[in-house]
């Protein structure tokens, strides 16, 4: 039996179950990565720090590593399991292939978030009771462990956009070390740098026993993290060229909104690389708190705008050429294309009340058929809603489309199933279609009358 | 209903079921070690501060109680990653169909904990060390106790869930509640929350022996906290093991049946009713002989094994109910060594890290001995990290640039000058 939309359906209205994910991600993504860049720059700097004497990196070390247990600490691990609960809800199937397949791997990461977790923790609480040596060896711990943390789960994601030889084997190393693992693990590093140089000139803003020429000694030496970020533009080029083919297309135009999101994300960071490198370096400027703020939000927003093409470019697949990403398996097409996808979603036929597809009415057959097949990322009306986008579509346009959804609109799926099926969902969205124009007339109207 | 459960994932598992049970039912016990502590800690605190916050005593135990709880709570959260990853190795396919059923009850828990994570930090900047914690103060502990206990409904809900696929599709139609709240439903959340008072109780008595012997300025606390704690270690077991054979036999003779059919685990189970019993006499004995803590040590133990044999008789039961529709025989097994080795070998790696990071804290001098103790005796890990924020950033070490040249220049071997040195001594704070 095939492996195919077999789980029951999370409704989300107005925001759909897709952007819980990304709200969820984009927030742990962030602090994540902030995580492990101030890992790598408090072992660094309390190492410099040490021998160079500098009391004042030291003390600042010491408060900064709060907000290290203060923030990442909860947010970051709490997020990180919402990411599990949120996509567990949203795409199951595409969960339990991730676990299923690299379960050894999310366990090793466990392990160096335990000893992250550990080291964090132990460095924070110990300053000043371990030599400055043995303190900042747990400092090179926790970055350490930190990093790994990364190391590993660049892998897992990176997976799912370019599998590569994984789709033949289903091998476990051939699906990490696939051909975007390392140009991501690049892109990976600098973003977590830069987060950290940021954070730092934050941070040295909101601690108030400081003066400014003090500030500006740490934000100048938490600016050097900012410097990796030149290396954006030639790191995102690398990337672009192991990702998929057709992934690439949707970058280099071929979905307008994936064009934009790459070319701002990559254009802010490299602007912030920039001014790091002219203004925090070279001409040793000072950030007060709102600039630092402003930076933040930037590298927030970039950070976003990367982390949703790279999520975007993997459409029409959640596991590139393995699972669509309403989670039907490519292997299951052709069958589905025969049996019709309703046999095989039994809860979309069960919610309306029936045993099977045969009682449903043709209106709850489309009905289903969309539950099955377009729910997971549109919405009715909210975001991504349907209504909204096929609006004005005459009748023919909207079973041309279903025709050629993946022809004419690469990020989308096939329609999976019988013609019809396909009838019933066209009748479907139509009848929806009705119901928009029906319900923006009488608005318009009231407000004329208003 | 079968045609409704979805099949076992095609990728199958890359080592055979028995290797995720094993892990599972450890991390598991860990995990709870530490959630039980959260939870039945935060009751305790909360009826404590509530009922008896006048008396100093009590205040001081209650401060030391949360002042552990951030480094607990990150604990409780890290390792409850890994039995997560093996639930959904096993028996995803029930797991993910019962969270979708919870939909956002499930995910609340998310926001409810990082509330929670983030009042107890206000707690311990709000509450004086000693003397009665402020309304405002007291209000706060009552609503970490009462998110802490939603937390535990909405777990106890989704594992119920789990176990009930039949009424899945009511609850997918809209017809019935997710939240299933019938008695085995309260039962098995009072076992849990009884057994959370146990294990949080003996928690209490560890962090009061500590006190008691390594911080002169905490003796009377530490050993308050010393007795109170297994009081409360002794009641917890106690009604827990009458909610949890009350619970066992409203399950059914089928289930029971099946339950005492099963060798190993069955047997597991069996073990950790004995060493519950044996782990009540235990802290009978240390509550009578309470100068001989090695009576609280061997409850730990005791206690400890209990919570692995329980965790198998929950497992055990799980796949009994789950029976007419999955076995883990249903799951493919596809070995796959080299993904196992690594994580074996990290597992390995970061035993060893760990451990060298206890003997470097083990380094870190503590108060005087109080008790005859050697002079050396060193501070716990867990005390060192436990000390409060407000504390531990008061003992930041204002050295010179020279000294920490200096010091950084000498062998690691030395300890640090003493992170006091040119403060106000504190009288609370953990002497290093």
């Amino acid at each position: 039996m095939p492996h195919t939309i077999q789980y029951p359906i999370w409704d989300v209205p107005i925001i759909g179950g897709g952007m819980v994910i990304a709200i969820i991600a984009i927030v742990h993504v962030t602090f994540a990565h902030f995580t492990v860049g101030a890992g790598l720059f408090t072992a660094w700097a309390e190492w410099k720090a040490n021998r160079k004497g500098d009391t004042l990196m030291l003390k600042f070390l010491k408060d900064f590593s709060r907000y290290i247990i203060l923030l990442p600490f909860i947010f970051g691990a709490l997020t990180g399991v919402g990411i599990w609960f949120s996509i567990a809800l949203v795409s199951p199937d595409a969960t339990s292939a991730l676990i299923h397949q690299y379960v050894w791997g999310w366990a090793t990461e466990w392990v160096f978030f335990i000893v992250e977790i550990i080291s964090g923790y132990i460095y924070y609480y110990t300053w000043g009771k371990l030599t400055p040596g043995r303190h900042n060896v747990i400092g090179w711990i926790y970055a350490f462990a930190a990093y790994m943390s990364l190391v590993i789960i660049n892998g897992i994601l990176t997976f799912m956009l370019s599998p590569g030889g994984w789709v033949v084997n289903q091998e476990f190393w051939t699906g990490f070390f696939n051909p975007t693992y390392w140009p991501s693990l690049l892109l990976r590093t600098i973003s977590a740098m830069s987060l950290a140089g940021i954070f730092i000139a934050v941070a040295a803003n909101t601690l108030y026993d400081y003066t400014r020429e003090e500030r500006h000694h740490i934000i100048t030496e938490g600016g050097k993290f900012l410097i990796p970020l030149i290396l954006m533009i030639p790191a995102s080029i690398w990337f672009l060229a192991n990702i998929p083919e057709a992934s690439a297309r949707m970058v280099k135009g071929g979905a307008i909104a994936m064009t934009l999101f790459f070319m701002f994300g990559l254009a802010a960071s490299t602007l912030v690389g920039l001014y790091a490198y002219f203004g925090l370096i070279l001409k040793r400027r000072y950030i007060n708190l709102e600039t630092a703020l402003l930076l933040g939000a930037i590298a927030f927003i970039a950070t976003g705008a990367m982390e949703f093409v790279r999520e975007g470019v993997r459409k029409p697949y959640v596991i590139y050429d393995y699972m669509y990403s309403n989670g039907i398996l490519v292997k299951d097409a052709d069958r589905l294309n025969q049996e019709g996808v309703l046999t095989f979603a039994p809860w979309t036929v069960a919610r309306l009340g029936a045993n099977s597809p045969d009682q449903l009415t043709h209106e709850q057959l489309g009905q289903a058929v969309y539950a099955a097949q377009c729910s997971r990322c549109h919405t009715i009306d909210g975001v991504n809603g349907i209504k909204p986008l096929i609006w004005g579509w005459p009748e023919d346009s909207i079973k041309h489309n279903l025709d050629t959804l993946h022809t004419e609109q690469p990020y989308m799926p096939p329609f999976i199933g019988t013609s019809a099926e396909k009838q019933a969902l066209a009748d479907y969205l139509k009848g929806l279609q009705d119901q928009y124009e029906s319900a923006k007339a009488n608005s318009t109207r009231e407000s004329t009358r208003s | 209903m079968n045609g409704l459960i979805p099949t076992p994932d095609p990728l199958g598992a890359p080592s055979p079921t028995i290797i995720f049970q094993l892990l599972g039912w450890l991390t598991l016990v860990l995990h709870f070690a530490f959630m039980n502590f959260i939870l039945g800690g935060t009751l305790i605190v909360t009826i404590q501060e509530w009922l008896f916050g006048h008396r100093p005593v009590i205040a001081r135990a209650n401060s030391l109680m949360l002042k552990t709880m951030p480094v607990a709570l990150s604990m409780a959260i890290t390792m409850g990653v890994a039995p997560l990853l093996f639930v959904q190795v096993l028996h995803g396919q029930f797991f993910y169909s019962a969270n979708i059923m919870m939909g956002w009850y499930w995910m609340a828990i998310l926001g409810l904990v990082t509330v929670a994570f983030y009042l107890i930090y206000v707690l311990i900047s709000l509450r004086p060390l000693d003397g009665r914690a402020t309304l405002l103060s007291r209000l706060i502990v009552l609503v970490n106790a009462a998110i802490f206990i939603t937390v535990s409904l909405i777990f106890t809900n989704n594992a119920t869930l789990v176990e009930h696929p039949e009424l899945w599709a009511k609850i997918h139609a809209g017809e019935l509640s997710p939240l299933v709240m019938d008695t085995k439903f309260w039962m098995r959340w009072s076992h849990t929350v009884f057994g959370a008072l146990a294990v949080a109780g003996l928690w209490c008595s560890g962090i009061g022996l500590f006190q008691k012997r390594y911080h002169a300025a905490n003796r009377e606390a530490g050993e308050w906290m010393y007795r109170n704690g297994l009081y409360w270690a002794k009641s917890g077991v106690f009604l827990a093991m009458i909610v949890g054979f009350i619970y066992l036999f409203t399950l059914g003779g089928d289930t029971l049946k099946n339950f005492m059919g099963n060798g190993f685990m069955f047997v597991g189970w069996a073990v950790s009713v004995c060493t519950a019993f044996v782990g009540l006499a235990l802290m009978v004995m240390a509550t009578i002989k309470k100068d001989q803590p090695k009576y609280y040590w061997a409850a730990v133990a005791v206690v400890f094994i209990t919570l692995f044999g329980m965790v198998m008789g929950r497992d055990l039961l799980r796949y009994i109910a789950l029976e007419p529709y999955y076995t883990l025989s249903d799951l493919t097994v596809r070995p796959h060594v080299s993904s196992l080795a690594l994580f074996l070998g990290t597992f390995v790696i970061g035993l060893l890290i760990l451990a060298y990071m206890i003997r470097l804290l083990w380094t870190v001098p503590g108060d005087p001995p109080t008790d005859g103790a050697p002079q050396e005796t060193p501070a716990a890990a867990g005390e060192s990290i436990a000390a409060p924020v407000e504390e531990a950033a008061a003992a930041v070490p204002d050295e010179p640039a020279d000294e920490a040249s200096k010091v950084s220049d000498q062998s690691d071997d030395s300890v640090q000058k003493e992170p006091d040195e040119g403060e106000e001594p504190k009288p609370d704070a953990p002497q290093a």
